[in-house]
């Protein structure tokens, strides 16, 4: 009770301040092991499928195609990356307007119930297992036209739209109201002032974005079953055929059960993982300079 | 002077010189029976005022009285916001800013603004932001860019603190070269009026003299409105001043009086403008 005369308001027993130093050690401590845990996990994954890959990861498995005998050792991914390249370009050609396009709408010009239940479908979207885009592009499209690099690209496409559309509509939000009143001011349109000042700005955010999206494509396996389909016989450049893709490649090679089929989806696994690397460096490093050439 | 043909109105002699007994009323501002709303919220009601042309008029006021509302109306930007709406008349060259055939980008392209905090466009450079007005709504060749750029700068005082890095970032600078840049980027598409709203509120003294210098500086080509909390500044920049508060929380803010500066200063009218004005309320 002795205590209580000495408390002038608001100065704190010592007791107490040690029991709140004691409960802030412990909570710091939590949340370092979870940022331990979080980035470890990750290193982990990465450094694994380094040395797993870096074994058969060659020249020779750039340039050349599967061997026709799973069993057999040699032979690589190139009709893969070239499938996962143009499947994932096409679909990037497809997604980035559209998204960009919703976004814009969404921020600078929806309003109400409309825009809000668009919000919602988007999000509801980004959700939806991607096995079932792949299903749902084989029954209207596949069904009727047949396996094909662009069905394949019709799916991602579907699986990247709202990622697309929900960075770019947050990175237009961050857009500070007072640039847009800037440039109104100044008499532009409000399509100017979505070009010149709300687009730029949010450039590198938005770029951030779709490189997201793009990497989340290149990994994406289910959709392409249903619809690319694989053709691990050749390069198959046309995309009305069906195609190969590095996910695929790995899939097909991870589960045939020989060492030779597995060292070959580790290095594919690899290549996969430097390629996305290799864009987000690229696209980040691009967004800078736009930014700082334009700033 | 850079040749940035101002538009010139469309034949619309109808709608006549408002207010005869106005100073210089067709090059002037008159602002007839305004009123303006958010949503159902009234936000200023029946305001009239004639700001002279090449003279600084200012706006003070308490917060929330409406003076930034009314600055926002006279260039058509109070209707940017959702639910935004006006009534009155807004008679600028000779023609009601809200006439129906009159499209607002025109009008806030006569009509400069310069807002509260600096708000240079942050991917662009120096350069880019004075001459982007210029880009936007009229067509120059490049040739010209650079001249109206430099005119614009020189105007707005900044041009020998800027001359060696035009093409830098504009956020590379300060607070107040910043908003200097911001008053280059009105002018520089030569509207016959700037509106200022608070523009030295983010401002350091130093910062803020420079401005108000400028602002003394630039009154005899453009006409100027200013909307100011303080009244020292208020008694430095302006010739006219009008003085607007609320009665009541919840009703409309109002133009209680207006006048030459020395007049609402030296010997107001109204009660309400000299209890404000010598510091007993506001």
């Amino acid at each position: 009770m002795s205590q209580l005369a000495l408390g002038a308001p608001g100065l704190r027993k010592r007791q107490s301040l040690r029991r709140r130093r004691g409960k802030s050690v412990v909570m710091v401590g939590l949340l370092v092991a979870a940022v331990v845990v979080a980035v470890g996990v990750l290193a982990w994954v990465l450094i694994y499928v380094a040395i797993q890959g870096a074994g058969a990861l060659n020249l020779n498995f750039l340039t050349h195609n599967p061997p026709g005998n799973p069993g057999a050792a040699g032979g690589g991914f190139f009709n893969g990356i070239v499938g996962s390249l143009i499947i994932v370009g096409l679909a990037t050609a497809i997604a980035i307007p559209l998204g960009i396009g919703a976004a814009i709408y969404l921020v600078e010009y929806g309003r109400g119930r409309f825009s809000a239940t668009i919000r919602f479908f988007n999000d509801v979207l980004i959700g939806i297992p991607t096995i079932v885009t792949g299903a749902f592009i084989y029954a209207i499209w596949v069904t009727r036209f047949g396996f094909s690099g662009f069905a394949g690209s019709l799916a991602l496409s579907i699986v990247m739209l709202p990622l697309v559309t929900r960075t770019t509509e947050e990175m237009l939000r961050l857009v500070p109201n007072e640039l847009r009143e800037g440039s109104l001011a100044l008499g532009a349109t409000r399509s100017q002032t979505v070009m010149r000042v709300c687009l730029p700005t949010a450039l590198p955010g938005i770029i951030t974005g779709v490189m997201l999206a793009v990497a989340r494509a290149m990994g994406e396996t289910a959709p392409l079953l249903l619809t690319a389909l694989g053709n691990d016989l050749f390069t198959q450049y046309n995309p009305t055929q069906r195609m190969s893709t590095l996910s695929l490649q790995i899939f097909d090679n991870a589960v045939t059960g020989f060492q030779e089929g597995q060292a070959r989806a580790w290095a594919g696994a690899l290549t996969l993982i430097v390629i996305v690397l290799v864009f987000t460096f690229v696209a980040r490093f691009f967004g800078r300079r736009v930014r700082t050439a334009n700033a | 002077m850079p040749d940035v043909a101002t538009e010139s109105a469309p034949a619309q002699a109808s709608m006549g010189d408002a207010d005869p007994s106005a100073p210089a009323a067709d090059e002037g501002l008159t602002v007839e029976k305004l009123n303006a709303w958010f949503g159902t919220h009234h936000v200023i009601a029946d305001v009239d005022l004639v700001a002279p042309a090449h003279r600084v008029t200012a706006l003070i006021g308490p917060s929330g009285c409406g003076k930034s509302t009314l600055l926002r109306c006279v260039n058509r930007m109070h209707e940017i916001v959702p639910g935004a709406r006006v009534e009155g008349r807004v008679m600028f060259g000779g023609q009601n800013v809200y006439d129906p055939d009159i499209d607002a980008g025109s009008v806030r392209s006569e009509i400069g603004m310069v807002f509260q905090r600096p708000n240079p466009f942050p991917t662009k450079s120096i350069f880019e932001n004075a001459i982007i007005g210029v880009r936007l709504a009229k067509s120059a060749g490049a040739r010209k860019l650079d001249d109206i750029a430099e005119s614009a700068l020189r105007r707005a005082q900044l041009w020998d603190e800027v001359k060696d890095r035009l093409h830098k970032p504009a956020v590379s600078l300060s607070g107040g070269q910043q908003q200097r840049l911001c008053i280059a980027r009105a002018i520089a598409v030569d509207p016959a009026l700037l509106l200022m709203d608070e523009p030295c509120s983010a401002l350091d003294p130093i910062a803020t003299f420079k401005i108000e210098e400028l602002i003394r500086e630039i009154a005899d080509q453009y006409s100027v409105i200013i909307v100011t909390h303080n009244m020292q500044q208020a008694t430095r920049v302006s010739q006219y001043t009008g003085f607007m508060t609320i009665e009541n929380a919840g009703d409309p803010g109002r133009l209680v009086e207006f006048g030459a500066t020395d007049q609402i200063f030296g010997a107001p009218a109204k009660p309400a403008t000299e209890a404000y004005v010598s510091g007993r309320v506001g």
